[in-house]
């Protein structure tokens, strides 16, 4: 009796746990919902009653208005070319670094390591006001380079991929050195391919932070035709000012949508890259 | 030394073999510069200049000492700026923390669904903020937004959330809350397959309840994670910008104005450069300090499994 009671005590906790993230999955996901369908309607329908959720008109010319009314496809553009830019020029950089840090050994390694990882917890927010400066010196001012410049090095990817390095047995590396390779040879046919999860990693991350930058390009970027999706958007939604709400959705929707579709064929990997970073054993 | 290099020079064919003493370093090179010109060099110029009255009309810095930081400390909204981004730490940081673990340890005892609620509560992370302040000012509208849309169906009458100074900074705190909850139940999950299950197995026979066997087992063994975790709600707390600028430009009438933004008022709104670099001084200084201290008290709490 005491077991069966038990038992369905048990049930009705793993009842409430699925209520519980059912609830917070809903929370998560509604208001994109909302926004999707507000995007297809025609204006006067926000105004009508209930919730909303579901469009009985439609109207996807929206998305066609908001191409005329800014120049999001230049936007879309400049987006590619940053983001592309950047991860590479991340891991061209990061990755000898880490290389370095985790199986040379030379001295000032410890402060050096110190050094270049101290850079995660300088967010470019902190240090706009210097930085805005160094790029006007540069003769900068308002280009895609420098919205791709003050993020190649990485201190959280050096950390990363180093921690990943660490780990691949020296064994290895010795006999790959026995038959005659160098350090580069080392790195492309040895640490890379052994560190393929983490650099995906670290490059999925790259993409959505970068995609999702705002406030540097803000700073930084003077004309439309430089301008990323993110910092087009708040453009536009000025430019705007709150008339129409279904442009102003579809706007929002047209630059969440390449990460999200991005995001579901990739789904499982992304999630799973995820978790291996955290992984945060020496 | 020289005969080591000249040594070396001869053993293997010069500066790139294996053994080669500058090697490493050379490694280093490429990611040292963009380093150097872009984090280091910027916040010394910034420690530096803080000490000058600049603005765009003057032709010359002036030296001033340390009046710069005199002005801020003696500027109530400044006061008033720091105020509202201890609020934002103190409002976010623990309802983040709480609720991410909580909802990864659930995810982590289910089998059923588990891609479903992983993914949908994952989602709103990708949304750039930008879009996401947008959404939300459209949620928030006091006529056509669907939250006082849902109150009203529940006969609760709404507000107009960003535009009330007694709730416009809690109204961005929970849209902050929205986007960045997903990316920490990743990294607690992550950190909660590192548990062996055996250890709840048997605080189960030895008859622990639920909360019990989190509170003892899994927070203990999850300090690892829990640090990073806090540690990048600081940083993210002091970044806090995008939000603001889109949603509220700091009003009304300053109850959402937090450090970055007020920095982007001073300079790229005043051209006030001199605050703007002793600002900046103030916010590396208070990161630094910030985050040692807690490494410091947390790290010696980490126990290891």
């Amino acid at each position: 009796m005491k077991i069966k009671l038990a038992k369905i005590k048990e049930k009705m906790g793993h009842l409430l746990g699925h209520a519980i993230l059912m609830f917070i999955a809903l929370i998560a996901i509604v208001p994109l919902i909302w926004a999707l369908s507000t995007s297809i309607q025609p204006s006067h329908a926000v105004f009508g009653q209930g919730i909303g959720l579901i469009p009985t008109e439609f109207r996807f010319e929206n998305y066609l208005d908001i191409l005329n009314a800014a120049p999001f496809g230049t936007y879309l553009i400049n987006t590619i070319i940053v983001v592309t830019f950047t991860v590479i020029m991340q891991l061209l950089v990061i990755i000898p670094a880490a290389y370095a840090f985790a199986k040379l050994e030379f001295f000032g390694r410890d402060v050096l390591f110190f050094i270049f990882i101290a850079q995660m917890l300088l967010p470019l927010q902190a240090i706009v006001v210097p930085n805005y400066d160094v790029m006007r010196v540069l003769g900068l001012i308002n280009t895609r380079t420098a919205m791709v410049l003050p993020f190649i090095a990485s201190g959280y990817g050096t950390f990363l991929i180093r921690q990943q390095f660490k780990q691949i047995p020296e064994s290895l590396i010795e006999s790959a050195r026995i038959d005659g390779a160098g350090h580069f040879t080392i790195l492309k046919h040895v640490m890379i391919p052994l560190s393929k999860p983490i650099i995906t990693a670290f490059s999925l991350i790259s993409i959505v932070i970068h995609w999702n930058d705002y406030f540097w390009p803000l700073i930084i970027t003077e004309t439309p035709s430089v301008r990323t999706l993110a910092i087009g958007l708040g453009m536009f939604v000025q430019q705007e000012s709150g008339a129409d709400w279904t442009l102003l959705m579809a706007g929002t929707m047209f630059i969440v949508m390449p990460l999200l579709i991005f995001f579901i064929f990739n789904q499982r990997i992304f999630i799973e890259s995820l978790m291996i970073k955290s992984g945060m054993k020496e | 030394m020289l005969h080591n290099i000249i040594q070396n020079y001869k053993d293997e064919s010069g500066l790139l073999s294996y053994k080669s003493k500058f090697l490493p370093y050379l490694f280093l090179i490429p990611s040292g510069i963009f380093l150097v010109v872009f984090t280091y060099y910027p916040i010394f110029r910034s420690f530096y200049l803080s000490l000058f009255d600049n603005n765009l009309w003057m032709p010359e810095p002036q030296y001033v000492g340390l009046e710069n930081f005199r002005i801020l400390f003696n500027d109530p909204l400044f006061m008033r700026v720091i105020r509202n981004n201890l609020i934002y730490l103190i409002g976010t940081i623990p309802v983040i923390i709480g609720l991410s673990l909580f909802i990864a340890i659930l995810i982590n005892e289910k089998s059923k669904f588990r891609e479903f609620y992983e993914a949908s509560i994952f989602t709103p992370t990708l949304v750039p903020m930008a879009a996401a302040a947008m959404l939300w000012v459209f949620i928030y509208n006091p006529d056509i937004g669907i939250l006082n849309r849902i109150l009203r169906a529940l006969g609760i009458s709404g507000r107009a959330w960003i535009n009330s100074s007694r709730t416009a900074l809690p109204s961005l705190m929970i849209v902050m809350i929205w986007k960045n909850l997903g990316y920490f139940v990743i990294l607690f999950l992550a950190g909660l397959q590192n548990i062996n299950f055996s250890l709840y197995e048997s605080a189960k026979i030895n008859g622990a309840s639920w909360f019990q066997k989190h509170f003892y087992i899994t927070l203990p063994l999850i300090t690892p994670t829990l640090v990073f975790v806090i540690i990048v709600n600081i940083i993210e707390s002091f970044r806090v910008f995008d939000i603001v600028h889109i949603m509220t430009q700091g009003g009304p009438a300053n109850a959402t104005n937090v450090f970055v933004y007020y920095i982007y008022q001073q300079t790229f709104r005043y051209w006030d450069l001199g605050l703007g670099n002793a600002l900046t001084t103030i916010l590396v200084i208070v990161l630094f300090i910030t985050i040692i201290l807690v490494m410091r008290s947390l790290s010696k709490r980490i126990q290891y499994g």
